[in-house]
């Protein structure tokens, strides 16, 4: 810490900053654009301008720009005085000089830093008579917006798209007053993370378009802290409910994980909230029933042995509420033999070793992704990964004396200082391209050549001989060595138990060092892992049990194609099912229990750190849903279970820590803690929103022992460090970026600790996981089927999300070109594998290994198969009418996109009021 | 104490004073055209609703009785899918009037709008809606804005020029 | 054993004091009106005298409402202490020479203990309703009252000094040649301050300054009960006329009108009086209204009752 006067007053501030962070995190009003605490600063905006002293004596002092100028020891300056006050409100008057007369109009309004700026610096009226430039607009896809008329030019959105996240397809054009951020051409934005740009731009070129088309004002919209439920990182995001629905994600800064942004699965998948498939009533052998009703009853009082499915996309207290009501042994994940095994492993090597978080992440040195689509998986992941590689180009220019944040030295030094990316696997992706070393292979070679790099790295065999170490592994073996804090990646995405034991290995093999992050493929797939450390049902007994006896299925619901294929035979054989349905009406169910989704009750999910995170209600559930646990706490009355006596939440959690000690703490629950209220204090409409239907004001609701309360009651949203904030907002600061008011320091040399519990004792010794035969691939015939995935249309529930199956590809099955000659296929056709009648398009691409074919699947489509032998080529008919029902899937996905923005305008004005709270 | 005496020896001389009130509603007091009374929306001078749905209003409401929902129709404009006034929370402050940035939200000198039944005053956009522009006529807030809208496409609005030709780097 | 024509006085005291009191409520609103340039009620009836008709009607048929909270039997007691106790002081109002219900010799005593009683009702009700605003004017109450029903007391002496009795009648026929407005102006105008403040009317009406309490000691009353404290209160006002008539403007006496009209008249006067008060004079502070009494209206009292007692010891008038 070092001490600086600013406006002849002295503070303490952490050596190294830069001038306006140090201001900012002071809590001082210091207007700025161009600076970002995580894309450092360039100095493009000239809006943070301050005067500097020489000394005490010096009264003139000069004009310096304060995110360029490093803080020091005894620095003088002032950010009040009248000078650098006229030459900051001077700026924006020019920037505002071509500024449109939008704001009314503007999705931006009211949460637009360029407004906060403007009323910061007191202008106030444009002196500037001559005409406005215009601009035309850009179709950029459907998740965002473009409106260049607004734009200021500080060169944020090219410095996150192009420098931060890596696309390519977003540039700086022309010059002067005329300068142009778009594409070359219309189209869709190809960066997965290109929905940032919503929250990076400081006033509103780029806004959400989703959440644009069904707008509500960020002051009117209740919000909520909530977890993101589309892959196991479990970003920190902040949902935002008007008029009973879900009006959009944002980021809610967490400087472990997602820091100040999100993938756009997570941004906009949570639209299937809002799906019309969302089951809202009660259903018994699939017509609309009454929790009264006999034959329902009698159904959920059936005698016999029920077996419960739990599942990896429902919070961890349902999954235990499940497993509370059946029995431990009746209690049956919902994977398969092969999941299974691969969630036996992950849960030992998490109780071994710890997983690094995305700020550790991005601090490695050296990065070695093994077999893993993390591109795919855990997108987010992917990007933290992609700012390790700016590390050694960040050292470089310490050395030379030019601090970290000087953002474009960095990118000056960075070709000659690139941070080692090492690929062992297959498929092309955006970390592949920029991988420094490749090796081109399967699974079952990328683990073997991962057991021969333990091999090499700790000086003995481990499994694997040494000796069928690869050229690449060898160069690997280097690198690591040589690195100081090596990173490594796996995950479930290739299916095989090998390449996580691989890693394990690895770990091992490099000692502390070494950090290491493996993906799992649901947002609480670890979380069934947690419960299954008290044992469980098998996915092969399962089988056998309902061959051997008529048994009773409860079933958490789960939204992918292969697991629906799977539990339609299982339901054939069973007595009756009960499905806690989230999406689905139609269904064959004996009894449908329409359960609320995330954005509706609390819930807990485990991410791939193994650590709990909660969420809280941004809404309230609507039709007959209920909370899961509560629907099985219901049904625990029924059948006069031991799980009938919870009451709430809180009991629930309570039998969950006595049941599994190390979640002890988890969940905050101090009595003392004040109200936070979700509404902000300039909500509107109160007494009007509901007066068509009463003029009564219905009583505002809060879930008990949460101090989160669905109204302005409570305290205003501060930085708090045991309850997440529902929104951001600091007085003056109305966008989000009054976040980085807030920290000291993102992502400095010391990293805290994280707060959070982890659901893994890590209370084994590691040791080294032996080769197994059973992960040795078997001889076949034909091609094998690697499976890849996409960001939109691999994850099961953002499919339901407009925005993102609008995206969402077709089947694709990519092979080499001399492939391709073999088997006369031509990219671009469309085949059947061995009489599937799911169509896959053909494509060419070089990173496809030998024998191998890599086959991307939709998650709403399924291809069983895991091995293909012939290939059928659809005939000019077949490929046109394919064509056609692809042009009409998109018809539809429009149609049903304009009739779900009826509902929804529709509901706006009728808002669904449930007087009667549940069933009891 | 004789300040006590002589307020009330003038009190009591009021007695004789004429009333300030007069006997509503048999004789009806002038209310000027800036009075705050009921409140309309207007249109713009194209004949097309004024309110392009910013909330502004809303948010300005100290008793929070209005509410309302943005849509965007096929022609570009901005507006309120459904707009509502509680006439039996509003004070009739005028705060709305003056944040409004398009003039479509306006206060009339029509008070008497009294009813039985609360649910009467629940006002919904087609009973807000006037065919006129009130008291400010000629202005229309999509001739200066910046976005484009059916009809007026970039750089037709007041005081802009024609859209920049990004292609184009001469001086 | 029943006196007939007492129980007839009687019944025809009470018939008419209740529809007086209601008409002070429509003569108070209508003069509060006048003194503020506005009309006052003028729609019901003629002049809108029946508006108190219609307002009694109203709050009949109000919700007779007891708080969960309450004590139950002192919350139903206290509204009917408070109004009956005034209405026993009538007892010994003397209207006119023929029409009193009770000339007892000790009548002016009766009168002060009635009075005193009264301020049970107020006290009750404020605790018993179990709330702080009810329970905060129940004591201002209490505090007021003891503060003025002491010079009150003191202030009256000197018209007993100089009458030799304490028979209201007697009183007023010792006032034959002088009113005792004249000889004991002091007393006067110390009796009608305290008399204000014993009916708690405004400028002194602390207990239920409705800015600060809400609604003092009724806070949780309505219907019926509300009612009664309504009724007391204007009871009260005419109590105090009455007396002041008696005490000081000679009672029924006067020339060429009969007798009982002249008491009213005086009474009338009085009455409009008190409603100037209301309407010209802000609330004291609390504070500053008992300091008042103690530090100058109780010693202003005694010095009266001393220079009263030295004339009439040293034979003077």
């Amino acid at each position: 810490m070092i001490k600086i006067f600013i406006d002849g007053q002295d503070y303490k501030v952490i050596e190294g900053q830069n001038l306006l962070q140090a201001c900012l995190s002071l809590k001082l009003n210091l207007p700025y654009f161009c600076w970002h605490p995580s894309m450092g600063s360039v100095g493009a905006c000239r809006q943070c301008a301050v005067t500097r002293y020489e000394d005490e004596d010096d009264r003139q002092g000069k004009i310096i720009i304060a995110c360029m100028t490093p803080v020091e020891e005894g620095m003088r300056v002032s950010v009040k005085q009248s000078q650098e006050s006229e030459f900051r409100e001077q700026i924006i008057a020019a920037m505002m000089t071509h500024h449109p007369h939008d704001c009314p109009v503007c999705a931006e309004g009211g949460e637009c830093h360029l407004q906060d700026m403007t009323v910061m610096t007191g202008h106030y009226a444009r002196q500037f008579k001559g005409r406005k430039t215009s601009f035309n607009n850009q179709y950029l896809g459907p998740l965002l917006k473009h409106e260049m008329n607004r734009c200021i030019t500080c060169y944020r959105c090219v410095r996150f798209y192009r420098d931060y996240a890596g696309g390519e397809d977003l540039s700086a054009q022309a010059s002067k007053n005329h300068v142009y951020f778009g594409r070359q051409t219309d189209g869709v934005l190809q960066s997965e993370f290109a929905g940032n740009l919503a929250e990076v731009c400081p006033t509103g070129v780029f806004t959400d378009k989703p959440f644009g088309n069904h707008y509500s004002r960020k002051w009117d919209m209740q919000a909520a802290p909530s977890v993101c439920q589309h892959c196991s990182v479990g970003c920190n995001t902040s949902l935002s409910e008007r008029y009973g629905s879900v009006r959009r994600v944002t980021n809610r800064f967490n400087a472990h994980l997602n820091g100040y942004f999100l993938c756009d699965r997570g941004r906009y998948g949570f639209d299937f909230v809002n799906s019309p498939q969302r089951c809202q009533q009660i259903r018994s052998s699939n017509k609309p029933a009454q929790w009264q009703d006999d034959s329902l009853q009698r159904v959920l009082s059936a005698p016999g042995r029920w077996i419960g499915i739990g599942s990896s996309q429902a919070s961890l207290e349902d999954n235990f509420a499940l497993q509370q009501l059946v029995g431990k042994d009746n209690f049956c994940p919902d994977l398969d033999d092969k999941q299974q095994s691969l969630m036996q492993l992950h849960g030992e090597i998490l109780q071994q070793y710890p997983m690094a978080s995305l700020a550790e992440i991005e601090r490695a040195d050296a990065v070695l992704i093994l077999g893993e689509d993390i591109n795919c998986s855990a997108p987010r992941m992917a990007l933290a990964i992609r700012q390790a590689l700016l590390n050694k180009a960040r050292d470089k220019v310490e050395t030379l004396n030019v601090p970290g944040w000087q953002d474009a030295a960095v990118r000056n030094v960075l070709p000659d200082n690139p941070v080692p990316l090492i690929w062992f696997g297959y498929g092309e992706s955006e970390l592949q391209s920029s991988a420094q070393l490749q090796l081109l292979c399967d699974d079952h070679q990328a683990a073997r050549q991962g057991f021969a790099l333990a091999g090499l790295l700790c000086g003995h065999n481990v499994g694997v001989e040494v000796s069928e170490a690869q050229q690449q592994t060898r160069q690997a073996a280097g690198i690591l060595q040589k690195a100081s804090r090596p990173l490594l990646i796996g995950g479930w995405s290739a299916g095989n138990p090998a390449l996580l034991a691989a890693l394990a290995n690895l770990r091992k093999a490099l000692g502390e060092k070494a950090s290491m992050a493996i993906a799992a493929p649901e947002h609480n797939s670890l979380g069934l892992s947690v419960l299954m450390q008290k044992g469980h049902l098998s996915a092969a007994s399962l089988e056998q049990s309902i061959d051997r006896e008529p048994v009773n299925l409860l079933v958490l619901d789960y939204k992918s194609q292969s697991w629906r294929t799977r539990m339609a035979s299982l339901m054939e054989k069973a007595k009756q099912t009960v499905r806690l349905g989230l999406l689905g009406n139609e269904s064959a169910e004996e009894a449908l229990l329409p359960v609320a989704a995330f954005s509706e009750c609390s819930g807990s999910a485990v991410n791939y750190q193994g650590r709990v995170q909660y969420w809280q209600p941004a809404s309230k559930a609507s039709g007959d849903c209920l909370p899961g646990w509560q629907w099985l706490v219901h049904l625990a009355k029924i059948q006069q279970k031991s799980l009938a006596e919870v009451e709430d939440l809180g009991q629930l959690r309570q039998r969950l820590m006595a049941d599994y000690p190390q979640l002890e703490g988890a969940w905050e629950n101090d009595p003392r803690q004040q109200a936070i209220a979700q509404q902000p204090p300039r909500y509107s409409g109160r007494t009007a929103m509901l007066a068509n239907q009463t003029v009564h004001e219905p009583k505002p609701y809060a879930e008990p022992q949460a101090p989160y309360r669905q109204s302005m009651e409570g305290g205003e949203p501060r930085h708090s460090e045991t309850h997440a904030q529902p929104y951001s907002w600091w007085p003056g600061w109305n966008s989000n970026q009054s976040m980085h008011k807030f920290q000291q320091e993102y992502r400095g040399p010391e990293l805290e600790q994280q707060h959070s519990t982890v659901a893994f004792a890590h209370f084994q010794s590691p040791g080294w996981f032996k080769w197994r035969n059973q992960w040795s691939g078997s001889k076949h015939r034909g091609y094998r089927l690697l499976f890849l995935g996409q960001v939109f249309g691999s994850d099961g529930l953002s499919l339901e999300a407009p925005a993102i199956a609008e995206l969402c590809e077709r089947a694709q099955l990519w092979m080499r070109q001399d492939q391709a000659d073999g088997l006369g296929l031509k990219p671009g056709q469309w085949v059947q594998c061995d009489g599937l009648p799911l169509w896959l398009q053909v494509g060419i691409s070089k990173q496809v290994p030998q024998n191998c074919l890599l086959a991307y699947v939709p998650a709403d489509e399924a291809l069983p198969f895991k091995v293909c032998e012939h290939f059928d080529v659809a005939d000019l008919p077949q490929a046109e009418a394919l064509e056609k029902q692809y042009r009409s899937h998109l018809d539809d996905l429009k149609t049903n996109m304009q009739m779900r923005q009826a509902r929804l305008l529709h509901q706006d004005e009728f808002i669904p009021i449930r007087f009667v709270e549940g069933v009891n | 104490m004789w300040s006590q005496l002589v307020t009330i020896w003038r009190v009591f001389r009021h007695l004789f004073a004429a009333r300030d009130t007069v006997r509503y509603p048999e004789q009806k007091p002038y209310l000027s055209p800036r009075y705050r009374g009921r409140i309309v929306l207007t249109r713009d001078p194209d004949g097309d609703e004024r309110c392009v749905a910013c909330n502004l209003c809303a948010v300005a409401c100290p008793v929070d009785c209005i509410s309302l929902q943005k849509t965007e129709d096929d022609d570009g404009r901005w507006r309120p899918a459904f707009f509502r006034i509680n006439f039996s929370r509003c004070i009739m402050c005028g705060l709305c009037e003056e944040a409004c940035p398009t003039y479509a939200i306006q206060l009339t000198p029509d008070v008497e709008m009294s009813e039985y039944d609360r649910n009467s005053l629940v006002y919904e956009k087609e009973h807000l809606t006037i065919d006129g522009q009130g008291k400010y006529p000629g202005y229309s807030f999509y001739r200066k804005a910046g976005i484009s809208i059916k009809g007026k496409a970039k750089g037709e609005a007041d005081q802009e020029e024609k859209p920049v030709d990004v292609r184009n780097l001469l001086p | 054993m029943w006196d007939m024509e007492l129980l007839l006085k009687i019944t025809l005291l009470v018939s008419t004091l209740l529809p007086t009191a209601a008409l002070l409520v429509w003569l108070e609103r209508r003069l509060l009106g006048f003194w503020q340039e506005r009309c006052g009620p003028n729609r019901v009836g003629p002049f809108g005298i029946l508006q108190s008709l219609a307002d009694l009607i109203k709050i009949l048929f109000k919700h007779d409402w007891i708080p969960p909270f309450a004590d139950k039997p002192l919350f139903v007691l206290a509204p009917l202490i408070g109004a009956l106790a005034v209405m026993m002081s009538f007892v010994v109002v003397p209207l006119s020479p023929g029409w009193m219900i009770s000339d007892s010799h000790i009548g002016l005593l009766f009168f002060l203990a009635m009075t005193s009683l009264a301020v049970y009702g107020v006290l009750l009700a404020g605790w018993s309703s179990n709330n702080k605003y009810a329970l905060l004017g129940g004591m201002r109450a209490a505090a007021q009252t003891i503060c003025y029903e002491v010079f009150m007391g003191v202030s009256l002496l000197g018209v007993v000094i100089l009458a030799g009795s304490f028979r209201l009648s007697d009183i007023v026929q010792a006032q034959q040649g002088l009113w005792f407005v004249i000889p004991q102006f002091v007393g006067f105008v110390i009796f009608i301050i305290a008399g204000i403040a014993e009916s708690h009317r405004l400028p002194f009406d602390l207990p239920e300054a409705e800015t600060e309490l809400t609604g003092g000691f009724h806070t949780e009353y309505s219907g019926i009960k509300f009612a009664l404290f309504f009724l007391g209160e204007y009871l009260g006002i005419m109590l105090i006329s009455m007396m002041a008539t008696t005490l000081f403007l000679g009672g029924w006496l006067g020339p060429w009108l009969p007798p009982l009209v002249w008491f009213l008249l005086k009474t009338l006067l009085l009455i409009c009086f008190f409603i100037l008060l209301r309407a010209s004079l802000p609330r004291p502070r609390y504070d500053q209204l008992l300091a008042f009494g103690w530090k100058w209206l109780l010693p202003l009292a005694l010095v009266n009752l001393l220079v009263t007692a030295a004339i009439k010891l040293t034979g003077g008038t």
